[in-house]
């Protein structure tokens, strides 16, 4: 029992940006002006005293931690592709002081620590709807670094009390999903960002979108996409939304709502007019394309059905022949897990329409046939198991759906 | 500060982190030979070799046993679950529910349900199912499956599971071990005892 409470208090720690609350803001810590000191983005360079070197310390221990975990995709393609969106985003030169990592894990988050280790989720490269998205992401945090706003609120904590005892007040509010990543979550999430900073972050994402290019309307873009996911999330298992108590991936303050208007202002403020901005659809779909199917499962798997469902169909962008085979096939899953009243008979449908497309993943006459079986069409459902395993005479559970296709093993 | 938290976080093993674990509970030695009925049921196990069990359950429905820890081995026992009941205690109902058995359940089914149960407490997407083949448990029709998956303290632990719907009721047993060494070391003991279960 200890144990589990010192994990779930942990857990709470790591997310707190996540759980952060609008009643619990803590104290507004001013944004400095920055003097002529080099940037952390700089060439070369070091901590200033002694605060910021235990940082550092403890942060370059923490990634050698990280650098074993298996929770690491690993895949240098994928890897390269995002470096090259914030390289291109961020300019070569400043890019450089950044370590990248793209962790494998559902939830919609990045963050980058004062040492520069920068953390990608899956989860987020899921949720990203072109190349522009990932750039106002990778801006938005790259700016929280370059503007040490992380360093300041530790100062700032430091300076006034025990940091353990600062941390034991934090609300504890934490999806089981938190657990696992445990392991290298606090690295540079620790820290709730207040408003004046997210405001510096928001501001810079979109001065580094226009320099770079790229449409600067995708940062409101995905404000407006997280709010309505959390809303589909909410009405299915009816509970309020999360849209305006935190903001999910940046965390906290401004509310998410404020932020979308403000971000969608700026955007045109900073765009020139006649001037061609880069969405990069087309590349970002190509680039995440082989990992696209494993995103889809981790995020299936989480039984978020409203937010999965809203997802699917933003992936589909809102139009019937955007339901691709893997989209139609994913949606049959979603539908057959949730496993209420005509589930069985929508999954069916899906499956059904995957398999039309002569694209879907052979997974989906599996899916079928358990569907057809659960609603009672037996000789319908045996006949599609059979035809899964034609496709698939090696898959994990072969054996025993052969025993339930009516093959005697 | 950071240690502190590198060193609490690290404990994270499926069932008895997330159950209440009894950290505090007193085990009982179950001798090599000793015949059992486990989790308030009618289910008889044979120890295969000396297992201690905890006097306190996870749940009502559950009771664990260990040999070096339930870090390093964790032997679960489930019986009598019934429709509409999750796995594991619920801790978050509406934000993270976990999925509830159904009697309805396909062996299919079974797999997937503890292999989703696994992913939202877990939070995780490296749990892996390895192979499902057909079993028996006490003489019942059933499933036998074999997973793997590294948890939160990045340790690779291997899995083995046995169950089967009795009268709509679902009767489990689950084995997990760190794949390094104490899975291979106790796994064809704790094969035997499944295949051997029965019902009283």
């Amino acid at each position: 029992m200890k144990r589990l409470l010192a994990s779930v208090a942990i857990a709470g720690l790591a997310f707190q940006p996540l759980a952060a609350q609008d009643a619990d803001e803590p104290e507004i810590i001013e944004a400095e002006d920055v003097d002529d000191t080099p940037l952390p983005s700089a060439h070369g360079y070091e901590p200033r005293d002694d605060l910021e070197k235990g940082l550092w310390y403890e942060m370059d221990e923490a990634e050698k931690r990280l650098k074993e975990s298996r929770f690491l995709i690993e895949d240098p393609a994928l890897n390269d592709y995002v470096r090259s969106v914030l390289c291109k985003t961020v300019g070569e030169e400043r890019c450089k002081a950044t370590r990248l990592y793209l962790v494998r894990t559902p939830q919609f988050n990045a963050s980058m620590a004062p040492n520069g280790v920068m953390l990608v989720y899956s989860g987020l490269l899921l949720r990203m709807r072109d190349e522009a998205q990932l750039a106002a992401v990778l801006g938005h945090e790259f700016t929280h670094f370059e503007k040490q706003h992380s360093l300041r609120i530790f100062r700032s904590i430091r300076s006034k009390t025990d940091i353990m005892s600062w941390l034991s007040v934090l609300p504890v509010r934490i999806p089981y999903a938190a657990a696992m990543v445990t392991q290298y979550a606090f690295i540079g999430s620790v820290y709730s960002f207040n408003r004046e900073m997210e405001r510096e972050a928001d501001a810079g994402s979109i001065d580094e979108l226009v320099n770079a290019g790229y449409d600067p309307r995708a940062a409101s873009a995905i404000w407006s996409q997280l709010g309505a996911e959390m809303d589909a999330t909410a009405k299915e298992r009816r509970h309020r939304s999360d849209k305006n108590r935190n903001g999910g991936l940046f965390a906290t303050h401004p509310r998410s709502t404020d932020r979308m208007g403000k971000l969608a202002i700026m955007a045109r403020e900073a765009m020139e007019e006649g001037k061609e901005y880069d969405r990069g659809a087309a590349e970002y779909r190509a680039a995440i394309g082989d990992w696209w199917p494993k995103l889809i499962d981790d995020q299936i798997a989480l039984k978020d059905f409203g937010g999965t469902e809203y997802l699917l169909a933003t992936l589909a962008g809102d139009d019937p022949l955007g339901w691709t085979g893997d989209l139609l096939y994913a949606r049959g899953e979603l539908y057959r897990a949730r496993a209420e009243e005509g589930d069985f008979a929508q999954a069916a449908d899906f499956y059904r329409q995957a398999i039309a497309t002569g694209t879907a993943p052979a997974e989906s006459w599996r899916g079928l046939g358990i569907s057809l079986l659960r609603d009672g069409f037996k000789a319908e459902g045996q006949s599609a198991l059979r035809s899964y395993l034609d496709l698939r005479p090696d898959a994990p559970d072969a054996a025993l759906l052969a025993s339930m296709a009516g093959e005697t093993a | 500060m950071m240690n502190f938290l590198m060193k609490s976080a690290a404990a994270l093993v499926l069932a008895s982190t997330l159950v209440a674990a009894p950290a505090e509970a007193r085990w009982r030695l179950v001798e090599a030979g000793d015949e059992r009925k486990v989790a308030r049921s009618k289910l008889v196990v044979t120890a295969p070799e000396d297992w201690n069990r905890a006097t306190e359950r996870p749940t009502s429905r559950s009771e664990i046993w260990t040999t070096e820890g339930t870090q390093l081995t964790e032997l679960m026992f489930y019986a009598k679950i019934k429709d509409g009941e999750t796995l594991f205690k619920r801790r978050q109902r509406k934000r993270n529910p976990l999925p509830e058995f159904s009697p309805d359940m396909l062996p299919t089914d079974l797999v997937e349900w503890y292999e989703d149960t696994a992913n939202i407490v877990l939070g995780g997407s490296l749990f892996e199912i390895v192979e499902v083949q057909p079993a028996t448990l006490g003489g019942y029709p059933g499933v036998h499956f074999r997973y793997s998956y590294t948890g939160g303290d990045n340790v690779a632990r291997l899995g083995e599971v046995r169950a089967a719907i009795i009268d709509e009721r679902l009767y489990l047993i689950s084995f997990e071990a760190p794949k390094i060494y104490y899975f291979d070391r106790y796994i064809t003991g704790v094969r035997a005892m499944m295949d051997n279960a029965r019902f009283e």
